[in-house]
């Protein structure tokens, strides 16, 4: 028996597990729990990602060599990247929503399993960089 | 035995197979992957799909 079902653009929907995707970017995440609509972000040294929730922003800071600003904004129940694209940033945040993405389809595949009951057995990087996880 | 295979390439697709599970609840597999992915599941049967049998596999694409 067998079907094959396709998810047209994967969004990044839960909070926790885009926190958990960062974390893996090899960036230091702080969670600020500061409420809806008060306060401000922290801004900390290069190469480190604050995250706030402040009017339904999660704000990343610092990404890169040149440590400019990410930011994921909350739209329609999912998180939309938002950053300054001007020349030689494009490429960059390109590269890095693609290495996110994974880390998110990682994170959100491996609980979801795990909650059916899936434990990871085992998981290994091919040579063309594909990730293979093994769950039973 | 109960396996599921998930691939992640390099460009973010990911393909998820499922052997040795019951139709009904891969479909529910199927769902709370499009859950926590945030996207819609298009489900494609294959002949295989028809044949019965204990040998179940199914497979979950996710472009992104």
């Amino acid at each position: 028996m067998s079907h094959v079902s396709v998810i047209k653009t994967p969004a990044l929907v839960d909070r926790e597990i885009l926190s958990l995707a960062l974390l893996d970017m090899e960036q230091q995440v702080l969670i600020d729990h500061l409420q809806i609509g008060a306060g401000v972000s922290q801004v900390t040294d290069y190469h480190q990602i604050v995250i706030g929730e402040f009017a339904g922003l999660i704000l990343s800071h610092q990404y890169g060599p040149q440590g400019f600003a990410l930011e994921f904004d909350n739209e329609a129940g999912s998180y939309q990247i938002k950053a300054d694209l001007y020349t030689g940033r494009k490429q960059v945040v390109e590269a890095f929503m693609v290495a996110l993405g994974r880390k998110y389809v990682y994170h959100a595949t491996v609980q979801t399993l795990a909650a059916q009951g899936y434990s990871l057995v085992s998981e290994q990087y091919e040579e063309d960089g594909t990730l293979v996880l093994e769950l039973m | 035995m109960k396996h599921i295979t998930v691939t992640i390439s390099p460009n973010g697709k990911v393909t998820v197979h499922v052997q040795g599970v019951a139709g009904a609840t891969c479909t529910n597999l199927t769902a709370a992957l499009e859950s926590a992915l945030g996207g819609k599941a298009e489900t494609h049967l294959t002949n295989e799909f028809f044949s019965g049998g204990d040998d179940e596999t199914a497979g979950v694409q996710v472009v992104q």
